[in-house]
């Protein structure tokens, strides 16, 4: 399901308490990376859910390959960039197995400035309501909370 | 005594008798008993590199301010008139850049940073001590060696550059003295920046620990083309409550000049994704 953050905090509006941006955590810095991440907007955040369809933890960057229905229901592919494996797993305690294929997760992410569907995922929810938050510098999706379930 | 234990006891006499009569041998397991424990993965902090060259890695709006006609620094870099024209000049070619951020950099392509930027990066780095030399080994790839037989440079036209470049060192205390030149023109001053060394460029450094889960490096870059007075920093680094990691860049590396290669992977599972869905 797609949405994006202004269409996801109207639908959390009713009992949900929605502090979008309001954490702000330095821990390991995304600019860690070997790359700016300038191509991604990080004043914008949106959320999907969906099925992982490849877990690609490999070098410079992890990336999730998810698909995701759209209106009309048919699957669109989206890619998501993360840390490298190293940085995840230092800060949130990620290894390879964390997030597998088949999984049902929702993603929090800077999308891409230009087109395309994907961009880099901050905020990774798993079907049991775990989240796996990608630290970083302040983010639009810093405290993003997950779609409800 | 019984015959095994004859056997055993004649072993011994025997390996202490050849180390006796060879003085290296005795040497070398003298030096390397007095060094210190330096081991497991010590973490770096980019952050505080950035800063010191007025760099904001996620709001390049926010970046120092650069005047070229006075003897201001940049941030806290001494640069000359020639390398802030750089500077300048490296930032505005990134605005083609969404955000006006470094783009196709060295990183970018996974080419290695080198000295002295591989020094602020975020990767671990872990120190292996063998006779006559030091070896760091950092978590992208590269490998610094350096030696402390006493040797000196070689000759500048005798150096084969690097990105790391020609390293010795010597121990005073727990101190660990680096000298390092003859790094490839390739080889970066800081992360991102976009600015490089000359064949001039030399960095020197003091390493030791500073408790039992701190190191510390203070670092000298000296190079008249690049700064009016050498730069001078002190970085901490953290020993990890983890190994270091292998982190080969180049396995999926999908920066473009211009942005991102979104082509599918191979995929699991059954549910089709729409052809063409990826842009």
């Amino acid at each position: 399901m797609m949405s994006d953050n202004n269409a996801l905090a109207a639908r959390l509006a009713v009992g949900v308490a929605v502090a979008v941006g309001a954490i702000s955590t330095v821990v390991w810095p995304q600019a860690v990376a070997h790359h700016s991440f300038a191509m991604f907007d990080s004043e914008k955040c949106r959320v999907v859910q969906g099925t992982v369809r490849k877990v690609q933890w490999s070098y410079p960057h992890a990336w999730l390959w998810l698909s995701v229905p759209d209106a009309e229901r048919k699957q669109q592919l989206f890619g998501f960039e993360g840390g490298a494996p190293l940085e995840l797993t230092r800060s949130q305690g990620w290894t390879k197995g964390t997030v597998k294929a088949g999984d049902k997760i929702t993603v929090a992410y800077n999308p891409l400035r230009n087109t395309g569907n994907g961009g880099a995922f901050i905020v990774v929810t798993l079907a049991d309501g775990k989240q796996l938050i990608r630290q970083g510098t302040r983010n639009a999706c810093d405290g993003m909370p997950p779609l409800p379930r | 005594m019984s015959g095994v234990h004859r056997a055993v006891a004649l072993a011994i006499a025997l390996a202490v008798a050849c180390c006796v009569l060879a003085p290296g041998c005795q040497q070398r397991s003298a030096a390397n008993t007095a060094l210190p424990d330096w081991s497991g993965a010590w973490l770096g902090n980019p952050m505080e590199s950035f800063a010191d060259f007025g760099f904001s890695p996620t709001a390049p709006d926010k970046h120092t301010q650069i005047n070229p006609d006075d003897d201001s620094p940049v941030g806290r870099l001494p640069l000359t008139r020639a390398y802030k024209l750089e500077l300048i000049r490296k930032r505005q070619t990134d605005q083609s850049m969404p955000g006006g951020m470094p783009s196709g950099t060295s990183m970018a392509k996974c080419i290695p940073p080198g000295m002295p930027a591989i020094m602020h990066h975020g990767s671990a780095i872990e120190f292996l001590f063998t006779p006559g030399r030091v070896t760091i080994l950092i978590e992208d790839g590269e490998v610094r060696r350096i030696f402390t037989d006493g040797r000196a440079h070689p000759a500048p036209e005798l150096i084969d550059d690097t990105v790391v470049g020609h390293s010795i060192g010597h121990w005073e205390g727990d101190t660990l003295v680096v000298d390092t030149i003859g790094m490839l023109p390739q080889a970066e001053l800081f992360l991102d920046s976009g600015l490089n060394v000359t064949a001039n460029t030399h960095i020197e450094e003091r390493m030791h620990r500073r408790d039992t889960d701190t190191m510390q490096i203070d670092t000298v870059v000296t190079d008249p083309a690049i700064f009016t007075q050498p730069y001078r920093y002190t970085r901490l680094r953290p020993r990890s409550s983890q190994e270091t990691f292998e982190s080969q860049c180049m396995l999926n590396n999908r920066d473009t000049a211009d942005g991102i290669d979104l082509s599918a992977p191979e995929l699991s599972g059954t549910e089709p994704a729409t052809p063409g869905a990826i842009q």
